[in-house]
């Protein structure tokens, strides 16, 4: 039996329609890694790339400041100077749902990705 | 040769059978699918408020939250005890009037207070709401710490002590047919800090409940209480993953073990929550009312119970008790399990509490 030219041309364009289609109907949040969003009292103040490193500056009329780092997918507050220090204290975030809360100055980082938090809420 | 090309339509075909099937699936599970989204906000009990839940649109979710925001600024305007509203008798106007006279509050006041003495009877004096003049001290101290760059010294044991003789509980007198409360003792002051924000925040579940809310979850500065159950692609209910929080702060786990709770609450006390430090030694915010100083017996206490009231009051309590005295409390009462972390970060469970573990 002879493989015809044909049936491997149509074979051919199965296989790639076949990967197109999938990547054509993936859901849209998983062909990027995520959004950091920093809102202050509730209001958007700026939404960044989870993917692109960056170190973002805050300052508003009171002087109050709080700097937000991405680097490697991963967010932390690296400066502040609210009276407390807890949202500098408080780690690393890098999953979907997972905020850091300066509350002295009404800021908050959060996160949204395609990448599930291993859980919904944190009790603390 | 003919199988090739029977193959290939085959495959041809199949291809897209299967999309067009995922495609009719996807219709489908969107008009019966509830979707999940969250909302935060920062304005009561000084915390943050987190609200997870799932709805047919944002507009009803957004509802939703409005509505645990206005119930929580209600209950955290009743049970202050720093700020005076207009109009409004809340606990720091029972304060004021401390020796003097017995203020009119409203009954959620009267239910919180009946409540935290019953709390106090069950913990065995593990938490006294009647020990504001002591833990105002240190709330003194401590807000000087967070707003001053040079270090503050610790309260004299002198003071704290003379503080600690107006702390008796009997000395607060309910009035349940007139709606009053009065302090019999000038020198006494409630601090409802153990008890309000648990209490608040089972009262807005249970009101959220009443109106036919399900799939929801609170957590008020990390006191979690949920509504239901969580949904899962399917829109079937599944129970939610609540971690707690891992007391090593640099670590990238943010949480140490992660529970799963369906109409259930839990809620943690931890040292890393609120403290300031002097001579590089933090002091948190739980005190013990037998020695007036911050406990060092644990990094964190979590209960897992039903109601958030008792889960708040009660981890305050184990917090403030050895670990056999904690241990024999929490056994002793049905439905309540508790979570243990030493200082050396090793984990202790009450019985029953491991098989909730995700």
């Amino acid at each position: 039996m002879r493989v015809k030219k044909t049936d491997i041309i149509l074979l051919s364009v199965i296989g790639i329609l076949a990967v197109l289609s999938f990547f054509a109907f993936r859901p849209k949040e998983l062909q990027d890694k995520g959004k950091v969003s920093i809102s202050v009292n509730a209001k958007e103040e700026k939404v960044l790339d989870l993917a692109e490193d960056t170190v973002y500056v805050y300052e508003n009329d009171k002087g109050y400041t709080n700097t937000i780092s991405i680097s490697g997918g991963k967010v932390r507050m690296t400066d502040a100077n609210c009276p407390d220090q807890l949202c500098v204290h408080q780690g690393v975030i890098a999953k979907d749902g997972e905020m850091i809360v300066c509350l002295p100055h009404g800021l908050v980082v959060e996160i949204e990705s395609s990448e599930e938090a291993e859980a919904d809420i944190i009790a603390k | 040769m003919k199988t090739i090309r029977k193959l290939c339509i085959f495959i041809w075909i199949s291809v897209f059978f299967l999309q067009a099937c995922t495609r009719v699936e996807n219709t489908v599970a969107d008009k019966a699918q509830k979707t999940r989204y969250s909302a935060s906000f920062l304005d009561v009990f000084d915390t943050v408020t987190q609200v997870v839940g799932y709805a047919e649109t944002e507009e009803e979710f957004k509802s939703y939250s409005q509505m645990v925001q206005e119930r929580l600024e209600y209950y955290h305007r009743l049970y202050d005890i720093y700020n005076d509203y207009e109009g409004i008798a809340n606990i720091k106007t029972i304060n004021d009037k401390a020796g003097m006279e017995a203020v009119k509050v409203d009954k959620d006041i009267i239910d919180l207070l009946k409540f935290s003495k019953e709390m106090y009877v069950q913990t065995d004096g593990k938490v006294n709401i009647a020990m504001g003049s002591v833990l105002r001290i240190w709330h003194d101290i401590r807000e000087t710490a967070t707003n001053s760059t040079t270090e503050v010294s610790l309260p004299a044991m002198e003071e704290l002590t003379l503080a600690n003789q107006y702390v008796d509980i009997e000395k607060l007198i309910i009035n349940e047919e007139e709606s009053t409360v009065f302090l019999a003792d000038a020198n006494m002051r409630l601090d409802v800090g153990s008890t309000a924000k648990g209490y608040a925040t089972e009262q807005v579940a249970r009101y959220l409940k009443e109106q036919g809310i399900d799939n929801i979850m609170l957590s008020v500065g990390g006191n979690v209480r949920a509504v239901g159950s969580k949904l899962d692609d399917n829109g079937n209910p599944i129970p939610w993953s609540v971690g707690i929080q891992n007391p090593d702060m640099t670590s990238e786990n943010q949480s140490i073990v992660v529970v799963n709770i369906e109409d259930k609450t839990l809620v943690t006390s931890g040292v890393y929550e609120r403290y300031f430090t002097v001579g590089g030694k933090n002091y948190h915010h739980i005190i013990d009312p037998d020695t007036l100083y911050p406990g060092e017996s644990y990094l964190s206490v979590s209960i897992l119970c039903e109601d958030s009231g008792q889960a708040d009051a009660l981890s305050t309590a184990v917090f403030n008790m050895d670990l056999e005295q904690g241990r024999a409390l929490i056994e002793s009462l049905e439905n309540v399990e508790a979570m243990w972390i030493l200082p050396d970060m090793q984990i202790v469970y009450s019985s029953g509490f491991e098989k909730n573990l995700k």
